[in-house]
């Protein structure tokens, strides 16, 4: 069965190569057999990686432990669930993930465009295949899951603890998928620039893939962040960890482009931007996976120095290269159609939440790259921690905040002195009082978390203000019911109103980080019977016991919580340890804290239980408050049910595409 | 250049200006040293005033013997050396010396990571009297290629063990 596995593999790294070899060569020569082929080829690819990794998904579930790959990360006590997700738990897995859903896009987009965009496509073929081709081989010169070992052992050595958590299946397909999304984009991006085809007809074509991607590669982020919080277990979920940092700034730069795009399809304007923007999206996506598995950068969760690096290194350079040069040698078609009018318009505010984003994104690029230049240029090792981007993220999402609230209501081209007047003036007022409000709260500082909180009010007002004001004109139209005119708003302005509902979310992130600043934690070792005091509660440490479990040992903590001042029980809690046997790997008897969380909207009670490890009735406890982390997982579902609704396919929007690409698209010969 | 221009092109150098000065000094402000043992120690030696006190990250390996600790009482200390991030074995006392190891001091909750042998990550400040008082503490697993060069040796003694005792299944 493996054998079918690793041959799928070899085969679809030849094929990718006669797909993307041939596809240039029909082009060039313009015979539609040739590049017909070259699509079929590629489309092949897709199904072929998709047959090598259902081989190695097939060896997971039957534990075939002749597989090193399968012996070093699944064992027979896995629940299904688990031995899935060992498909990505190592290097080699996990590149051939990337590889069948980058193969798997590709022929999706071959099929969807088999009588589109004939003068592009070929391009695409190519372009996707090569990276395909990279990829292939990379796995099967380094990076081989199918490799056996020389003996079958009894019992593979099994997923490491940390991984049995709903994190370890959502977070790395998610993610993948959003990397791997980019490239579409990318591809079509070069093919317009290659055939000097630079109107927005490719923006138009790979929306949706855009969009896709970004959906996935926000559902991942935030998933990660769960995982974190949840798993980890020291009370946070974002440590800027040159790995989240590598999932970060794609995520900044695509959210940058999807904007700007905006601005193309309206405007005319902004086309060098634009394609600078997603050549450099999709280059961080593989910078991305350069960082995670190659050693450069330090990471507390760095896959492994496994060679990979020089490889992975050129394929980022080479896509940058590539994508700029062709920039350059086709800067003189990418003239704009259209000039800024006024700084203070809707297109400004675009530019500006460009240029925000990517500020970010760079101090975030800087701070994890700087160890690793003071290093080479000085020979000085230094640490960049969360301080540095802490202060720098701070008055930039503030900026940000704002932006997004102006952004609903600000008038295009030119917004005059009336229009702003009329559209700000209330939800200003609003959030001031909003201000006033929390500051007679005795919340004043940080200012920093006092600014962020009137600013999500404006936003919310904004917000509100564009909902209301569409549904009272829809109802004067057509005489519709509130809920009825509120709806259809929605639904025939998609892109629109799933966007107000998308930036509802980013708000709530920043009500997520408006508490952070309000963090309190407590530590103490007590005996059962014992409380400790943490801001609004008291809590109890009822009692200690453990319970054993197949190949682990459980110790357990009961803690009830009482309101502090009224004395009224608010609920329990059992906060554990878990001490797993020594299985043979030399890890020896590792164990692993799981903390319990009582999670409100208002604040979440994080609890670390740090029992005695010689038997005795007592515990280190660290109990931490962190208010309304909620509204970030609040965020997370708001954010994507957004999405969805601008993805949605839209009837209006198909036949008014019909009419735009039977315009521009010429005929073929 | 018209009016207009110059405006835009003022408010763009005044945000990334703005940006760029932010990230510099935020680097200026926050920036701290990551140093083994002996690093710390020949500085202390060397220019003292700038690392007594000062909050600095020691990383080493955590030397076999020397954990002593409660994780009830959360009351730690242990002692690290020079180690290659790259290169983990156990390290034993005796072949430290008393200018690449230091004494760490910490109260609170280690991570579930931390035992002897690992690299331990401080956060910091070195007192005069040489001990290392360390207001964080990561663990780190040694580097999984080095991980799984070991696990290779225990996976082949334990298929000759497995073989032995007849639990092999065949080869495929």
């Amino acid at each position: 069965m493996t054998t079918i596995g690793y041959f799928s593999l070899l085969s679809a790294a030849a094929i990718s190569a006669y797909a993307w070899g041939m596809s240039v060569y029909g082009k060039l020569v313009n015979r539609k057999a040739i590049i017909a082929s070259a699509e079929r080829a590629a489309v092949a690819v897709g199904g072929l990686l998709f047959l090598s990794s259902a081989s190695l998904m097939y060896a997971f579930l039957t534990h075939d432990f002749s597989l090193e790959y399968v012996a070093n990360y699944s064992d027979r006590t896995l629940d299904t669930i688990y031995l899935i997700s060992g498909f990505w738990a190592g290097n080699q897995g996990s590149l051939l993930m990337w590889a069948v859903f980058l193969s798997v896009f590709t022929a999706i987009v071959i099929i969807q465009n088999q009588h589109k965009n004939r003068d592009l496509m070929p391009w695409v073929t190519a372009i996707l295949s090569a990276f395909i081709f990279f990829f292939t081989t990379l796995i099967i010169t380094m990076a081989n899951p199918f490799q056996k070992l020389a003996f079958v052992p009894a019992d593979g050595r099994g997923l490491n603890p940390m991984l049995h958590n709903p994190g370890m299946y959502l977070h790395p397909p998610t993610t993948y998928l959003g990397y791997v999304g980019f490239g579409i984009p990318f591809a079509f991006a070069m093919a317009a620039l290659i055939t000097g085809r630079l109107s927005d007809v490719w923006i138009r074509s790979t929306r949706r893939w855009t969009l896709l991607a970004w959906f996935f590669l926000t559902a991942g982020n935030i998933v990660g962040a769960w995982w974190a919080y949840y798993t980890l277990g020291w009370g946070g979920y974002w440590g800027w960890d040159p790995v989240e940092n590598a999932s970060f700034m794609p995520w900044l730069i695509g959210t940058a482009y999807l904007h700007s795009v905006m601005i193309q399809e309206k405007k005319g304007m902004l086309k060098i931007w634009n394609v600078s923007l997603v050549v450099l999206t999709f280059s961080m996506t593989i910078m991305g996976t350069l960082i995670t598995r190659s050693g450069i950068i330090n990471s507390v969760h760095t896959f492994s120095n496994s060679g990979l690096g020089p490889y992975l290194l050129f394929l980022f350079l080479a896509t940058l290269a590539f994508g700029f040069g062709l920039l350059i040698y086709r800067l003189p078609l990418l003239k704009t159609e259209n000039e800024l009018d006024s700084i203070i318009s809707r297109e400004s505010t675009f530019l500006f939440n460009n240029l925000i984003l990517l500020g970010i994104a760079f101090m975030t690029l800087w701070g994890t790259i700087f160890p690793f230049i003071s290093e080479a240029v000085r020979g000085v090792k230094v640490t960049v921690g969360a301080p540095f981007y802490d202060q720098v993220a701070a008055p930039l999402g503030i900026a940000l905040l704002f932006l997004l609230g102006l952004c609903p209501l600000i008038a295009w081209r030119r917004a005059s002195l009336d229009n702003l007047q009329r559209n700000f003036l209330y939800p200003l007022l609003v959030s001031f009082a909003g201000g006033a409000v929390l500051v007679a709260m005795g919340i004043k500082r940080p200012v920093g978390a006092l600014l962020t909180a009137v600013l999500i009010i404006f936003v919310f007002m904004t917000i509100i203000i564009e909902f209301y004001r569409g549904t009272a004109a829809r109802r004067r139209m057509t005489g519709e019911g509130y809920l009825t005119a509120f709806t259809n708003l929605i639904w025939k302005n998609k892109r629109r109103y799933g966007g107000y509902i998308i930036h509802i979310g980013v708000a709530m992130i920043f009500l997520a980080f408006v508490g952070g600043p309000f963090k309190q934690q407590v530590e103490e070792t007590l005996t059962p019977g014992q409380s400790m005091n943490v801001g609004n509660y008291r809590i109890v440490f009822e009692r200690m016991y453990q319970y054993p479990q197949p190949k682990q040992i459980t110790i357990a903590a009961e803690m009830t919580l009482y309101n502090r001042y009224s004395g009224k029980r608010v609920g329990t809690v059992t906060p554990r340890k878990e001490f797993f046997e020594d299985n043979g790997n030399g890890e020896g008897n590792q164990p692993w804290t799981r903390v319990a969380v009582r999670s409100s909207t208002k604040e979440d009670v994080y609890f670390i239980f740090s029992p005695d490890d010689t038997g005795k009735q007592v515990a280190g406890f660290k109990v931490i408050i962190n208010p309304l982390m909620r509204w970030m997982w609040i965020a997370g579902f708001v954010m994507t049910f957004g999405t969805i609704i601008v993805i949605w396919p839209d009837e209006g929007e198909k036949k008014r595409l019909a009419l735009i690409y039977a315009r521009e698209v010429p005929s073929e010969a | 250049m018209n009016k207009k221009k110059i405006k835009l092109l003022v408010a763009l150098i005044v945000i990334i200006g703005g940006i760029g000065a932010l990230v510099y000094t935020s680097m200026q402000s926050t920036v701290t040293y990551y140093m083994k043992p002996s690093e710390i120690l020949a500085k202390a030696r060397d220019d003292g005033a700038a690392v007594y006190g000062e909050r600095v990250r020691v990383g080493g390996i955590v030397i076999n013997k020397t954990v002593k600790g409660n994780a009830a009482t959360r009351k730690w200390e242990f002692m690290v050396t020079d180690g290659r991030e790259d290169k983990i074995l156990p390290v034993a006392m005796v072949k430290t010396t008393p200018n690449n190891r230091i004494l760490v001091r910490y109260k609170g909750i280690v991570p579930d990571t931390f035992k002897e042998g690992v690299i331990a990550i401080s956060d910091g400040v070195l007192g005069k009297d040489g001990v290392f008082t360390a207001e964080t503490v990561m663990a780190k697993c040694p580097s999984k290629y080095e991980a799984s060069q070991r696990n290779d040796k225990e996976m082949a003694k334990k298929g000759a063990a497995d073989k032995k005792a007849g639990r092999v299944a065949p080869s495929k």
